[in-house]
């Protein structure tokens, strides 16, 4: 079976650390996604409801899109929520490219 | 002027995060009222925060080398080396109503108690955004929030004299971290109180300064007591997961 892994982290200055890891197998279903890193969010939860939304589903520009309302749920100190959003989007585009990709051979 | 309950308290890291969490429960639901509690990790621990991977923020060889435990906390910040000889950490746990809503302000607020408290020993400690104090530059405290049921939950580190060394030799610091703050290690970015003195702080100088600095930074009378059932009942039915490692490594 054929897998595919991204982690994409950002620091902005003054801000805090956030690293996010997606891991696809080959028919782009995610295998894991984690979110890690030093920042704040309240409520904590709503970082693992994100993780666990991911988990077992085929990456697609619909679940892409889905992110912004699980993002919009969550209030994030230490990195904005615009940038924490492209970061996760950005991780999920590049693993449905590499899908593609892989499908096209 | 406001009283507030003063707890004074020393145990292992497992219990020291169930209790702070228990309280945060139990001032929500009103069954407490607004608490600084003052305490020791005895034996050393490293906390991490809620997001953080354990294996990336900590030197896990290292750690159980030395006898040192890890323990995530219920709040999001970074790692933290907390020495039984060295570090006194706070708690306040306070109704949402006594704290900005603003996370910074609130941050610098609750913080108050331990800028004055270095100020206090003599040095000039001051904070900085987003959650951290620091003497001339280099951090002592930071620290970490948590609300819940229209109450706050706000820990942080007093580093009075911390071995560095070890803190050093504890954590991990992403490159990204210290290429940002163009440092090459974690080593050159802390200081303890005792440090910048250039003399040993002892701990009973360091509560101390620390119940003088918070009363003034929350215009408070802190009144010394006992931790109550509730609380000591809540927080055992805690430790469970504090000390579980599904909780410790739910981000490996």
């Amino acid at each position: 079976m054929t897998y595919f892994r991204t982690a994409k982290v950002i620091k902005e200055k003054g801000g805090k650390y956030v690293s996010i890891e997606v891991e696809v197998n080959g028919e782009c279903v995610v295998k894991n996604a984690r979110i890690t890193g030093d920042f704040f969010a309240y409520p904590p939860e709503a970082v693992d409801n994100i993780e666990k939304y991911l988990a077992g589903k085929k990456v697609t520009p619909s679940l892409i899109e889905d992110m912004q309302t699980l993002v919009n749920n969550v209030v994030l100190a230490g990195v904005s929520r615009d940038r924490f959003q492209n970061l996760l989007t950005s991780a999920l585009e590049e693993v449905m490219k590499a899908c593609r990709k892989s499908a096209t051979k | 002027m406001r009283r507030i309950r003063l707890i004074i308290d020393e145990g292992p890291a497992e219990y020291n995060m169930a209790l702070d969490e228990a309280m945060l429960i139990l001032r929500g639901a009103g069954l407490i009222s607004d608490t600084l509690r003052l305490y020791v990790f005895n034996p050393p621990a490293v906390t991490i925060g809620y997001f953080q991977s354990v294996s990336k923020s900590v030197d896990l060889n290292f750690i159980k080398e030395n006898n040192i435990v890890v323990v995530r906390r219920p709040t999001g910040g970074g790692a933290v080396y907390h020495d039984t000889s060295g570090e006194i950490t706070y708690a306040i746990i306070v109704s949402a109503e006594l704290a900005p809503e603003d996370l910074v302000e609130s941050f610098k607020f609750l913080a108050g108690g331990v800028v004055e408290a270095a100020r206090i020993l003599g040095a000039p400690a001051e904070f900085r955004p987003l959650n951290d104090i620091v003497i001339g530059g280099r951090k002592f405290s930071g620290q970490a929030q948590l609300r819940r049921l229209g109450a706050v939950l706000q820990h942080g580190t007093f580093m009075y004299d911390t071995n560095l060394d070890v803190l050093a030799k504890s954590l991990i610091v992403p490159n990204i971290k210290l290429k940002e703050k163009s440092i090459s290690s974690i080593r050159e970015r802390v200081t303890t109180i005792s440090e910048y003195l250039g003399r040993k702080v002892s701990k009973r100088e360091a509560i101390e300064a620390l119940i003088k600095g918070f009363e003034k930074a929350l215009n408070a009378e802190l009144i010394e007591s006992e931790l109550s059932e509730p609380e000591l009942a809540l927080a055992k039915s805690l430790e469970w997961k504090y000390r579980s490692k599904d909780w410790t490594y739910m981000r490996p």
